[in-house]
This record gives C-alpha cells, sequence and structure tokens, in this order.
C-alpha cells in the first residue's frame, strides 16, 4: 500500500485530465469500503488510485426532466435520507439502508456499489427494477449512457474501461400509482451479505387493484443481480392479494431452481425466495 | 503527499503514502492507540473515529481521503481531564467488560448523540449495529446510551 499514488481531482474536468493518465492499473476509489480491503490482500494489481471524494459535481440526488438521478459519489446515509427517493423509489430506500452499517453507509457510494459489480450487491435489484442507466465519463471527457443490464457483464465485472467512471446513475421518475418493494435475506439482520435479494415494482391503481409494467429483479442469484422478465410477464394484470404471493413464491421458486441449478446454495435459495416473495407482496399492498 | 487534517482539535500537516489507512496513522504515526483493529475490513466496528461528524470505519479510509477534515478519536472525548458523560454513563451502566470494543462503541453513539440527542432504543440499535461486542451481550451499551438520551 505505501507505494499506491493517489491521483485527487477536485472537479469533473480535473477527473477526466486524471483518466487521462490513467492505465490498466489505475483504479478508481469514492468510499473506499470494498476497494481498501481488495488493495491490502495485494492482488488487484493496481498502483494508482483516482481519488473521486473531491470531485464534487458527483455527489447530488435530484429529480428534473422526467428523471431521479443520484450522483455516483452519494453515499447510502444520504440516499437513505432522502425525501425524493423515498416518494418514488421506496425499494431503493430500503435496500441502501440494507448495506453494511451506519460506518459503511456514511462512506459507500452508489457508484462503487454498482462498480464493485458483486452479485449481492444490494442497490442492483432496485435499480434494475426501476430501469436504470448509469451515466459515464471517459478520459476524452466524453459521455455515454448505458442501461445498467448492460453494464453489468460478469461476476465482478463491469464493461467499463480503465478511463471510464460512472458519474451518475438515472432512472424514469415513476409516476401515480407506482408501487415498489425491495426484500433481502442474509445470515445477520445487519452488517449481512444477502444470500438473496427481491425488488418487485409496478404500477397498480387503489380501485382497479390490476398490476401493469411490472418490473422484477433478483439479487444473489447467478453472475450479477438481473430482471426476471419471465416473473413480470406472470405478474402482468394480477391483483395484489395473497392468491398472487402464492403463484409468485411458486413461481420464483422455479426460476431459482433453474437459475442456480448447479449451485450448492441452491436448494436453500428455492426456498427462503418464497419468503421474500410473500414479503414484497405484502409491502406492496400495504403502499 | 502532505496532507493537512485535524486530530481532537489539533492541526496536522504531514507528508504520508496516500494509500495509508487512518488507523495506522493514527494509531502509529500519532500514537493514538485508543482505536482499535479487530478486523481491517469494516466488519466490527472496533476501528470506528468520528471524521466530518459522522462514524467512520478507520480501517478503511485511505489518509488521502482526510484532506481538510476534523477526526475524533475516542482520546478526543475527554475535556480537561474530565471524562464525556457518555464515558462515565458507560461505567455506571457497566457497559465495559473486557473494554476492547469500547471505544468503536463510544465513537459511534457519539456520533448518534451529535446527530440526534434524544435517539430512542431502536435508533441507538441501529447506531451500533456496526459494532461487536463479545462480553456484554449489548443491553448494558444500550442502557448507558440511553442514560444520557433523556
Amino acid at each position: 500500500m505505501d507505494n499506491i499514488q493517489v491521483m485527487t481531482p477536485e472537479s469533473l474536468p480535473e477527473l477526466v485530465e486524471a483518466l487521462k493518465r490513467s492505465t490498466f492499473s489505475t483504479r478508481p476509489v469514492a468510499g473506499g469500503t470494498d476497494l481498501m480491503i481488495s488493495l491490502r490482500r495485494g492482488k488487484m494489481g493496481c498502483d494508482t488510485l483516482i481519488d473521486l471524494s473531491g470531485v464534487r459535481e458527483m455527489n447530488f440526488i435530484k429529480a428534473e426532466e422526467g428523471f431521479i438521478s443520484i450522483g455516483a459519489g452519494t453515499t447510502f446515509t444520504d440516499i437513505v435520507k432522502s425525501e425524493i427517493l423515498h416518494r418514488s423509489a421506496i425499494s431503493l430506500t430500503v435496500a441502501s439502508g440494507s448495506i453494511g452499517s451506519p460506518q459503511i453507509r456514511n462512506r459507500a457510494t452508489i457508484g462503487g456499489n454498482i462498480a464493485n459489480a458483486s452479485p449481492a450487491a444490494d442497490s442492483i435489484p432496485p435499480l434494475l427494477m426501476l430501469e436504470a442507466e448509469a451515466v459515464i465519463i471517459n478520459s476524452k471527457g466524453e459521455y455515454k449512457t448505458v442501461p445498467l443490464e448492460d453494464l453489468l457483464v460478469d461476476y465482478e465485472k463491469t464493461s467499463l474501461n480503465h478511463d471510464e467512471v460512472i458519474v451518475s446513475i438515472r432512472f424514469p421518475e415513476p409516476g401515480a400509482g407506482y408501487r415498489n418493494a425491495f426484500s433481502k435475506i442474509g445470515s445477520r439482520k445487519t452488517v449481512t451479505i444477502a444470500k438473496l435479494s427481491l425488488a418487485v415494482g409496478g404500477y397498480c391503481s387503489f380501485e382497479e387493484n390490476r398490476l401493469s409494467r411490472v418490473r422484477v429483479a433478483l439479487g444473489s442469484v447467478g453472475k450479477s443481480a438481473r430482471r426476471f422478465r419471465s416473473v413480470e410477464t406472470f405478474l402482468e394484470g394480477r391483483d395484489l392479494s395473497s392468491e398472487t404471493a402464492d403463484l409468485l413464491s411458486e413461481t420464483l421458486s422455479l426460476e431459482v431452481e433453474s437459475a442456480i441449478s448447479g449451485r450448492s446454495s441452491m436448494p436453500y435459495k428455492r426456498e427462503a425466495v418464497k419468503a421474500l416473495a410473500y414479503e414484497v407482496i405484502e409491502r406492496l399492498i400495504g403502499s | 503527499m502532505v496532507i493537512s487534517f485535524r486530530v481532537n482539535g489539533e492541526e496536522y500537516s504531514m507528508d504520508l503514502p496516500p494509500a495509508t489507512r487512518l488507523i495506522d496513522l493514527l494509531r502509529n504515526n500519532l500514537g493514538l492507540t485508543g482505536t482499535k483493529e479487530g478486523c481491517g475490513e469494516g466488519e466490527c466496528g472496533t476501528c470506528t473515529v468520528i471524521m466530518d461528524n459522522v462514524a467512520v470505519n478507520s480501517c478503511l479510509v485511505p489518509v488521502s481521503q482526510i484532506r481538510g477534515k476534523e477526526i475524533m478519536t475516542v482520546e478526543g472525548l475527554e475535556k480537561n481531564g474530565e471524562l464525556d458523560a457518555l464515558q462515565d454513563s458507560f461505567i455506571r451502566n457497566g457497559a465495559v467488560q473486557c473494554g476492547f470494543c469500547t471505544p468503536g462503541m463510544l465513537m459511534a453513539t457519539k456520533a448518534l448523540l451529535m446527530e440526534n440527542p434524544h435517539p430512542d432504543e431502536d435508533e441507538i440499535r441501529v447506531a451500533i449495529s456496526g459494532n461487536l461486542c463479545r462480553c456484554t451481550g449489548y443491553s448494558s451499551i444500550i442502557n448507558a446510551v440511553k442514560d444520557v438520551a433523556k
């Protein structure tokens, strides 16, 4: 660790300059709650860090032009406290509050959670459910927008090049009648990696009680969290009721069984997911 | 990298390898050994310090990120030889057994009280959810915080 150099850009233009100097052994760092551990293990092949914590333009939460946008450098403590997110994307608020501990949440950032690309990353199932996109900057100062689904390419791997950094994450602002819920199971109640997590969102008016435009994402099943489109189709048009909860638990169980059929955790997860289904439907009914 | 920062009210300016962990700066460079290392991974909370008014795991903070910041360690709770009310309460309530988790517990709960002087039990439990204790079973610690939260 003593030989590692650190660049400290204080603005987006300075970040672009830092990215120009980055090589394959350069890594961006924000809160450092994952990276500092990996760095210490000495297996990262990293000799230079780009410290993103000083880039003020990456720390924000705002609703504008039909999107809710969160700076990649925003900590989970700030995400949990956000009124905008509490109103429009409660599943993200709940998921963020389940990450680590207060000490971790005071430092860990949403950009880091995504870029670290753990299959158990808690912010990802809600973001996939919300159809989020990552706004990315490169060493030429060019921006591009990549759907989160496409950014997560493999276990702990994103499609980011060494000279690219996520600047913000955004999703279409949900309209009236939107409901969403998140549930997670781990070995403990706090400071626990998700063994399984579920995010479900869709439109459902109180009068009609019929789900539409449903999105379903599961975490900790496979190389990255992902949407389960067959489950979305299954829920489309159904009502929020205990019958739907029964059917959803069976459907998810079969999906989990086939998604991770070779894994030793499969017998556990295909049962545990049923509890998540009941919990999520109950929360959707209550919201 | 020359880094300027404050610890327990004192100004420092030091030339350090920028990826040095804050916990190593505090314990090794500054001799402030009250902050403990239990896991080095941000899971146990014994390394908790307060940085710019929030509790953080010092084992995970690279010193390049403490530039211009204000850090409080357990040594900073005492003022003019007098223990902080929170420290007194820990002693009174039997919240210190082996004492290893205590600095981290104090800093996590001090950070809570700085933001919210009257937390309820649930808020106290959340505040210490990142701090492990193998001795007390946590209830005496929670009572100690309740005592100063009134």
